[in-house]
């Protein structure tokens, strides 16, 4: 009996594959999520809605300041309602309410909260069997025995650093919330971090918006893994494969998968069978290749993403592979596709361990980072590099993957900066190029680095929460803008223009009176003068004209009328023998 | 009229880096020692936690009387339900570590800073010499015991653990 059970959990560990993005697994292989259609019976309605399933969250009720208390916990829910909002996916999120006076972890009150610990003198949490000195946010996980999610605490650490809400306040010192509270929703579905460098789910985010804001493929396929709606997983394509050395697996290979327009579509990393899976991909061609995690070095300029910055699972993750060259793969619609990746072992020539930011002038500046650059749509002759300790000094390319973009030859600088080697190139950004997240490679004779993922293009228009309104006129004028009244088809001043009108007006969509509609075209005939305006179905309006434009007064022309669509022809039987100048007033 | 060249290294973690001198400085306690067990509880509020019996070998910062010593941190396995959080703290069986400790209102020793306040001890074989790492600090054996990458002077690299208790010591002054 013993020797039966002990064959069963060896072959369910051989089983254990990585999914796309990086799931925490548990020993077995089963992905922690929150399970939204088989409810737990332990679980309490006060941590999830059994009616609506939805995730309950308490925010505490101080926030992290005094005068900004209101944006900073719209903040937190505008993180949550992008989760949300990622089209195809069952995640649902209820804002449970505020909690006020001393708030701490504890994954066993039946409270999902999220608070700021700001006391400025003690790093002590979690009922003080915890010091978080150095964390930027923590989010506490507590799960049942199947590795299904029972209850979350996130604490952000207020006491060490600044944060901010304004998405266009150009705030470069401080931590944008909603970027980092995104983040650690991510924990809270049972995500680890990501090997993808423009994700969400990177390890590490800058101070201001940066790339962690607003999820990217990764985080939308991980969703739709995890929490599928009814038939979505048959409209994804699954890639699957294993990755080995002369035939034994290796564990922390990261895995990316670049689609058609140079963008990383997902990312992942081997586990201990050398399996993995990036199982929520859209349809199309994609290339594909292996390549290693950086070394845990001491010295912090030796290394990009380590195995440790994905989860201390893997600590142990093979790093002395070469890189390999990308294999096309064609993914359809629920199908899937395997690529098998044989390795070859040794010591990678070179990596890249450092960016180098966007500068106009490569002689001026050596900024050294650690996450991902961006740039936008129509940027031109912008240097961008990339450092590590033993870059090619000559005879070798950086490029940058994808479309829309002009690059111009490779400059070395030996040594630039404590003892890291240079590489940049300049680079014009195509105004149709796709954005989305790219890679630099590195190429000497045959042998290859990336940064999967690690230069950021940005679209025109941001949309973090899908609903094809650009995001920055719904922060203009709303306090929350994934909020119902922020939405492209809602009409808050009930002026009848929606949103998505109101923008493309450049009115105010909370001030009824903003709106300036505009009289399309104005018509006389023999029978009198036909004047069409835009309107909003359903309100009032009133016609006035006059003969001319100095001295005769507006007068009301006819009764008002309702508008029956968005634009509306009225006809005015008294105007028969010249042009005459209209006005149009909506009414109350 | 010139430029000015402004080199500039900027880092961006969700754990950032403590120095050994900040460890140092916010430790009420520093020991060097083995992990003889661990064991999981839950406190008064029904929290999971861990409690981790170290043999202390050596005190480096504080004082103790007793050479088996008691630390702990949340989270663990206990009965249907798992409590983790993402950098925690790890303790293996038979490691030999170094951990800067505070110590909390109930007396009771924990991690400076989750697995930053912990490192791990590791002997070269072929030297006999000891090594220590975290997750900023130091190489893992399995980094040191190949030349993966050149490293310029000064940036890094391997760390003694005999250096780690100089650095201790300095930042102690």
């Amino acid at each position: 009996m013993k020797l039966s059970m002990a064959l069963i959990f060896g072959m369910m560990l051989g089983l254990i594959t990585a999914r796309g993005f990086v799931v925490n697994q548990n020993e077995l292989g089963n992905d922690r999520h929150w399970d939204l259609v088989n409810l737990n019976p332990s679980i309490s309605t006060n941590v999830l809605n059994p009616t609506t399933r939805a995730i309950r969250y308490f925010l505490a009720s101080d926030a992290y300041s005094a005068t900004n208390t209101a944006a900073e916990l719209n903040a937190i829910r505008a993180a949550f309602a992008q989760w949300q909002a990622i089209p195809g996916t069952l995640l649902k999120f209820e804002d449970a309410g505020l909690v006020t006076g001393v708030t701490d972890v504890n994954n066993v009150d039946n409270q999902n909260v999220i608070f700021w610990k700001r006391d400025g003198t003690s790093y002590f949490v979690n009922g003080e069997l915890d010091n978080f000195f150095g964390a930027l946010a923590l989010t506490y996980v507590s799960t049942f025995d199947d590795n299904t999610i029972a209850e979350v605490d996130t604490i952000i650490n207020g006491t060490d650093y600044s944060w901010f809400t304004d998405f266009n306040a150009g705030n470069t010192f401080s931590y944008f919330i909603e970027a980092s509270v995104l983040h650690e929703i991510g924990h809270l579905i049972g995500l680890a971090h990501s090997p993808v460098g423009g994700a969400t789910m990177l390890t590490r985010g800058a101070t201001g918006v940066n790339t962690q804001a607003g999820l990217s493929a990764d985080e939308i396929a991980a969703a739709l893994f995890l929490y599928p709606k009814s038939g979505v997983r048959a409209t994804l394509a699954m890639l699957r494969g294993r990755v080995t050395i002369n035939g034994v697996a290796v564990v922390g290979a990261v895995i990316t998968a670049e689609n058609s327009a140079g963008n990383v579509g997902g990312g992942t990393v081997t586990r201990a069978d050398g399996r993995y899976e990036l199982p929520a991909l859209p349809p199309g061609n994609y290339l594909v290749r292996a390549t290693p995690l950086d070394p845990n070095a001491g010295n912090s300029l030796a290394y990009l993403i380590r195995g440790i910055d994905i989860a201390s699972s893997f600590a142990s993750a093979l790093t002395d592979f070469l890189p390999t060259p990308n294999t096309p793969a064609t993914l359809a619609a629920g199908g899937t596709t395997t690529v098998d990746f044989a390795l070859a072992s040794g010591t990678p020539s070179f990596r890249i361990t450092r960016l180098r930011p966007p500068t106009p002038d490569p002689s001026s500046s050596r900024v050294v980072i650690n996450v991902p650059v961006t740039l936008r749509l129509g940027d031109s002759n912008l240097f961008v590099g990339v450092y590590s300790p033993n870059l090619p000094t000559q005879n070798a390319t950086l490029t940058v993957t994808g479309d829309g973009l002009t690059l111009g030859p490779t400059i070395f600088e030996p040594n630039a900066i404590q003892g890291l080697n240079l590489m940049s190139v300049a680079i014009t950004i195509a105004s149709n190029a796709t954005p989305g997240l790219r890679s630099f490679v590195i190429a000497q004779g045959t042998s290859l680095a990336y940064a999967n993922g690690f230069l950021e293009i940005l679209p025109l228009i941001p949309d973090f929460n899908f609903d094809g309104l650009d995001d920055t006129f719904q922060r203009k004028h709303f306090p929350l803008f994934t909020a119902v009244e922020a939405a492209p088809a809602a009409d808050p001043d009930h002026d009848g223009f929606t949103n998505a009108r109101e923008y493309t007006a450049g009115s105010d969509p909370t001030d009824r009176l903003s709106i300036h509609f505009k009289i399309q075209s104005v018509k006389l005939t023999a029978n009198g003068t036909t004047i069409t305006f835009e309107s909003g179905p359903g309100k009032r309006y009133q016609v006035f004209s006059r003969r001319d434009a100095a001295d005769d007064p507006w007068q009301p022309v006819g009764n008002p009328i309702t508008a029956m669509s968005e634009a509306t022809a009225f006809f005015d039987l008294s105007a028969k023998d010249n042009m005459r100048f209209y006005r149009v007033e909506a009414l109350p | 009229m010139f430029l000015m060249t402004l080199p500039r290294i900027i880092r961006a973690d969700q754990l950032v880096p403590l120095t050994i001198e900040q460890l140092t400085e916010h430790s009420q306690l520093i020991i060097h020692g083995a992990v003889l067990s661990r064991s999981c509880q839950r406190d008064l509020a029904g929290r999971i936690y861990t409690k981790v019996e170290l043999e202390v070998s050596d005190v480096w910062k504080g004082a103790l009387t007793n050479r088996v010593f008691t630390v702990v941190h949340g989270g663990g396995i206990l009965g249907d339900r798992k409590a983790t959080v993402s950098n925690q703290v790890e303790f293996e069986i038979g490691e030999e570590i170094v951990a800067f400790l505070v110590v909390n209102w109930r007396g009771e020793s924990l991690s400076l800073g989750l697995a930053q306040g912990k490192f791990h001890v590791w002997q070269d074989t072929a030297t006999q010499q000891k090594f220590a790492c975290n997750p900023f600090h130091g190489n893992p054996a399995a980094v040191a015991n190949r030349e993966v990458l050149h490293r310029p002077a000064g940036s890094g690299g391997s760390l003694t653990l005999a250096e780690l208790k100089h650095r201790v010591s300095g930042g102690n002054r």
